[in-house]
């Protein structure tokens, strides 16, 4: 059997045979085989298998407007939970709140408060 | 736009959104008789509330989603919008003090403000009024900052048609901020 799937834009050809020795599994230049008495001696998890979580890498968040930075309400090292505030920039009247927009931890905070800063400005950075 | 009427609020910013969180309608707008702790010129801290007894004109408004650097501006074009609509229903003049305060002679009779919260690419955009129209009296440290179109001009606001005239221009200036 052979077929071609497609996941986050990368393609991956999967050919499965099956031979004397087992389950021969090819997924794009990889081969792997699987007996039924042994386990396999390589274990090889496609990028589509990894859970959503594991393959996140650090995100920086970047200020949407120039203003003044507000209140900064977490700390470096402090878990964060999707939708928590971290931190305002005020621009004329208007009071911007930045939420976390996934669950993470703070890995680097850029700014303080009282600070100018420009849009798209690097304000912390999430893992 | 849809009207949503409390008797008391702690604060109209904060209902609309809690109820845009739940439920996200723009133009939705949330008026309430009095409130017991009106966001102010610190937002709220330091005990800087807005007083906001019955009698004046108290309410937010969800907004569409637009870019936050055109809700800056809507937030100080509302400020005239205001002084504009004060001056059809008086004939007095209201000065802007830029951004968003206004004022009757030397005393603040409203003033606008506007709030972001933004979670990635979700937005949530919020505008607040609060605009001293029958307000009677005022405690003693707001005495000589605040006054109302009551107390200058003797005449009664009706507030309910006022709400429609102000909302039926914020409908137009929507019209050219909205993403299309």
């Amino acid at each position: 059997m052979e077929f071609e799937i497609e996941f986050n834009g990368k393609k991956f050809k999967i050919k499965i045979i099956k031979t004397a020795e087992g389950t021969k599994i090819k997924i794009n230049e990889k081969e792997f085989i699987f007996t039924e008495k042994e386990k396999p001696n390589k274990i090889f998890t496609p990028q589509f298998l990894i859970s959503k979580k594991e393959i996140l890498e650090k995100e920086k968040i970047l200020a949407p407007i120039p203003g003044e930075l507000g209140e900064v309400f977490v700390k470096e090292g402090e878990k964060i939970k999707k939708g928590q505030k971290l931190l305002t920039i005020f621009a004329m009247k208007t009071e911007n709140e930045i939420l976390a927009p996934r669950e993470g931890i703070v890995e680097k905070i850029f700014v303080k408060k009282g600070e100018k800063v420009q849009k798209d400005q690097e304000l912390l950075e999430i893992k | 736009m849809k009207i949503l009427e409390f008797k008391v609020l702690e604060s109209t910013q904060k209902k609309a959104f809690e109820i845009a969180e739940k439920n996200f309608e723009p133009k939705t707008v949330i008026l309430t008789k009095t409130q017991t702790g009106g966001i102010g010129r610190k937002g709220g801290k330091e005990g800087d509330f807005w007083w906001s007894p019955e009698g004046g004109l108290w309410f937010s408004i969800i907004l569409p989603k637009f870019l936050p650097e055109k809700l800056e501006v809507f937030t100080n074009l509302l400020s005239f919008l205001i002084a504009k609509v004060i001056f059809e229903e008086t004939g007095e003049k209201i000065f802007v003090k830029f951004p968003n305060d206004l004022y009757f002679h030397e005393k603040k009779i409203g003033g606008v403000m506007a709030q972001n919260k933004i979670c990635g690419k979700n937005q949530v955009s919020v505008a607040g009024i609060g605009i001293n129209t029958n307000v009677k009296e005022f405690p003693e440290n707001l005495k000589d900052k605040a006054t109302s179109i009551f107390l200058e001009t003797k005449k009664e606001i009706d507030n309910k048609k006022f709400l429609e005239k102000i909302l039926k221009e914020i409908e137009k200036i929507l019209l050219w901020f909205q993403e299309k």
